[in-house]
């Protein structure tokens, strides 16, 4: 449950005109939410079959998150970063982080994408990539990640959302 | 030649007459201030309900399948934690139904035509309580303002037409015992009219920060850009919808 005690417009009743008042409105803000996330990025076309060094770049509450491709800059939605975690679960690249945003807040806009492939393939990791480690460079940090440890950390990205 | 006769206002007069003015011109100000925060209203409540209708039932799809997840994982693992974790989830997901499908979501768009602003306009300028003069007219006023603001919301010019003619009917012509006692009650609609209109310029502010108005601004925001943005958020929630089902049936099938 969230605690969202909004202003809203709204009826005391059927018969009454429409007035001002407070009302729990978890529903709306949770669209408010969505949204800003939405308004706050930009799609791109991103195909499966890319290969080489991919990477985002992502604004999250005025700040932004640079990641490289190559020597392209992108800049994702999270659909597409969820399309590009799917890539990088099969096994195929690495994420280049050249970031000058706090590094936890990088760390976890990757996971997110990590956390979404959880959902769309939950045997993935068992059954068809056992063991294959994704490299992340985040400034001067890096990690060999297995896909379930990125996932552990996209959870902490999802708290950190709500 | 003779001199036309002309008579000078006594001070009290020329008072009564300037009052008179400011009094008209502060009813105008508070008639259009009116409609500016009934049409507010009325365009909030809409967009709130097309939201509810596009994206809030959504939410509720999505809330249910994660209920179930929950409730599955709870059989699964019958652990207090998961227990408990089912039934948190099965009360949110009650709670998603319960706003994306309740008076609310019902509120359709409001379009009102210039004829209308019209109208509810010079019902307000005439009819508004803060005009009252008395108590017996201030409870009259307020009774048809009430009906009128319904008439408005529903875009129903016959009716607002109706409720005008019927006050018009029935207001008294009569406009006061002498110029001191009807100075006082110009000046005494004169205040009351201010603290109204000190009262929609809250209103609206308080309106204009509200959620859906933040809301309905992402949403104009974003069809400026070329966008929907309920169409977005609501393509984003399937996805996820899509994704929970995936979810569930995985977790289901080793229950067999």
């Amino acid at each position: 449950m969230t605690d969202d005690a909004k202003l809203q417009v709204t009826r005391k009743d059927a018969e009454s005109s429409l007035t001002l008042s407070e009302v729990r409105s978890a529903l709306i803000a949770r669209g408010r939410r969505d949204a800003e996330v939405l308004l706050t990025t930009r799609t791109i076309e991103l195909s499966d079959t890319d290969e080489g060094h991919f990477g985002f770049k992502l604004q999250w509450k005025g700040m932004n998150l640079w990641f490289l491709a190559g020597t392209r800059e992108i800049q994702l939605n999270i659909e597409d970063a969820r399309t590009l975690a799917a890539f990088l679960v099969k096994g195929c690249a690495d994420i280049v982080w050249a970031s000058p945003t706090p590094i936890l807040l990088g760390r976890q806009w990757s996971l997110c994408a990590a956390r979404e492939v959880s959902d769309v393939y939950p045997r993935a990791r068992e059954r068809d990539v056992p063991r294959r480690r994704v490299r992340v460079h985040c400034g001067n940090y890096k990690w060999h990640l297995l896909p379930f440890e990125m996932d552990r950390l996209g959870m902490l990205f999802r708290e950190t959302l709500q | 030649m003779p001199h036309p006769i002309i008579r000078r206002l006594k001070p009290e007069e020329e008072e009564l007459l300037r009052k008179r003015e400011e009094l008209a011109a502060i009813r105008a100000s508070l008639a259009e201030r009116e409609l500016e925060l009934v049409d507010l209203r009325s365009q909030l409540a809409a967009f709130e309900g097309r939201y509810l209708r596009q994206v809030g039932i959504l939410y509720a799809e999505l809330d249910e399948w994660k209920a179930r997840i929950s409730e599955l994982r709870a059989r699964l693992d019958p652990s207090a934690a998961a227990k408990e974790q089912a039934q948190q989830a099965r009360q949110r997901a009650h709670q998603t139904h319960e706003e994306a499908y309740g008076k609310a979501s019902e509120t359709r768009d409001f379009k009102p035509s210039a004829d209308l602003k019209r109208l509810y306009r010079e019902v307000a300028r005439r009819i508004h309580p803060d005009l009252a003069k008395d108590s017996a007219d201030l409870e009259r006023r307020t009774r048809f303002m009430a009906e009128a603001n319904r008439a408005y919301e529903a875009g129903d010019a016959e009716a607002l037409q109706r409720i005008l003619d019927e006050y018009e009917d029935g207001a008294e012509a009569a406009t006061g015992e002498g110029i001191g006692a009807e100075l006082i009650r110009i000046i005494r609609q004169i205040t009351l009219a201010k603290t109204r209109l000190s009262a929609i310029e809250q209103e609206l502010a308080a309106l204009r920060k509200s959620e859906i108005a933040l809301l309905k601004k992402q949403a104009e925001e974003r069809e400026r850009a070329g966008g929907d943005l309920l169409a977005e958020l609501a393509a984003s929630v399937r996805q996820q919808i899509e994704r929970a089902k995936k979810q569930y049936e995985a977790l289901a099938k080793p229950e067999g």
